[in-house]
């Protein structure tokens, strides 16, 4: 009994370990997904292209990593997807 | 016996477990190799596709939001290629599909790019303009930039330089030029892009008047201090009215002179007034438009006779009437 609480524990602490401490990047790519959609209502997508689309792909990418449970690098490209989308923004106002 | 045969048994499994820990260590290290292997061509590819991406940056354009799409994705995919082979350093699947789809991403951009054509409202607008080619000093010149045009009418905005420190951003210019030759530009912009500058020579020659003297008032013809006209006056003014009609080209100037007098400001002001008293005379009694005629007055500074006695004075005291004809 007490060598399976120790076996538990130990999964525990590698699955923490896996995982990190790390939390998740999904309220960063829902504030992204929000910004390009407004972006795209002012025609950021003719307007401000290249912005509109890095923003999309980064995205893209951010929501894979985050599928993977690589939290940090779905920030990474979360951050890189809400710099563009700001200037996507921006410039099709 | 059964002693010596347990030593000899454990002896073997000893040898079986040295050669399978050497066997399972080699493993490891091929295993390793191959993979290290494989780690080193996928960031030879990340590098190579690196330097493609840099290529197709410069085909980059600002009028092709597909090429834009897949640009951008390129550019995301390797970023995420480069994490997995960088950061994470067992994902060389993924990492090479990745690579893969950049890489086709990167061909589609460039197709997209080089078919993209600049969409009708990025024509430069065409500078174009009209002037003389001569002038005299002093005459107003009109340079008119109405006839620049653009494709897309846009609204334009001028830039001109006159060749002689003077700019403008006026479609219409009027401009007087000292004598000179001087080169006139002018460039034409729109919201994006500005025309190539056309430019036109002036040759401006020095004035050259022909004067023609008429018959002055004087000695007789005005009172000491006073600028009304005397009878005798008006005679020789009804004549010269009869030679101002008979030169219709030529503008009139009349100049008013007195004697020493008084004071210069009071003098200035007294021949302007006797100027000033034929030319509404000119208007008046001959009918000749006001704006043809200009009258100065001169004050004491012209004298052509002496100052020192009365009949000097009283030649001085007098008003010149001529008539200019600007020659070209």
């Amino acid at each position: 009994m007490k060598k399976c609480f120790l076996i538990l524990m130990l999964v525990s602490f590698i699955f923490a370990g896996t995982i990190g401490c790390a939390t998740s990047a999904a309220p960063q790519i829902s504030e992204v997904k929000q910004m390009l959609n407004q972006a795209w209502e002012n025609g950021a997508d003719v307007k401000a292209s290249l912005e509109y689309y890095s923003a999309k792909s980064y995205l893209v990418s951010a929501e894979d990593e985050q599928a993977e449970y690589d939290f940090e690098a779905a920030k990474v490209f979360a951050a890189k997807a809400l710099e563009n989308a700001k200037k996507a923004l921006e410039k099709s106002k | 016996m059964e002693l010596t045969g347990k030593f000899e048994e454990e002896k073997v499994m000893m040898k079986n477990t040295t050669i399978r820990g050497f066997t399972v260590a080699a493993v490891v290290v091929a295993v390793a190799l191959i993979f290290s292997g494989c780690a080193g061509q996928l960031m030879g590819q990340l590098d190579a596709d690196k330097a493609k991406f840099a290529e197709l940056s410069k085909q980059r354009n600002d009028y092709c939001p597909e090429g834009d799409r897949l640009y951008a994705e390129a550019q995301a995919l390797l970023d995420q290629a480069s994490h997995e082979i960088i950061d994470e350093g067992n994902e060389k699947a993924q990492a090479a599909n990745l690579l893969a789809r950049a890489e086709a991403d990167m061909a589609a951009a460039a197709r997209t790019y080089a078919e993209c054509k600049p969409p009708k409202r990025y024509h430069a607008p065409i500078a174009a303009f009209s002037m003389p080619s001569e002038a005299i000093e002093g005459e107003v010149v009109t340079i008119d930039g109405s006839a620049s045009s653009d494709e897309d009418n846009d609204p334009l905005t001028y830039a001109w330089n006159l060749g002689d420190g003077t700019v403008s951003s006026s479609n219409i210019v009027k401009h007087i030029f000292t004598k000179g030759t001087y080169k006139v530009t002018l460039k034409v912009s729109d919201i994006l892009y500005s025309s190539e500058p056309v430019s036109k020579e002036i040759v401006v020659k020095e004035k050259q008047l022909e004067v023609i003297k008429l018959e002055p008032l004087n000695n007789v013809n005005f009172a000491y201090d006073r600028s009304e006209l005397t009878p005798e006056a008006k005679q020789i003014l009804d004549n010269n009215i009869a030679a101002i009609k008979s030169h219709p080209d030529y503008s009139v100037v009349v100049i008013g002179h007195t004697d020493s007098r008084g004071t210069v400001e009071y003098n200035l002001k007294l021949s302007d007034r006797r100027a000033a008293s034929v030319k509404k005379y000119y208007v008046e009694k001959g009918g000749i438009a006001s704006s043809l005629i200009e009258a100065i007055g001169k004050g004491k500074g012209e004298p052509i006779a002496s100052n020192e006695t009365n009949e000097g004075r009283a030649k001085n005291r007098r008003v010149e009437t001529e008539l200019h004809l600007i020659k070209k």
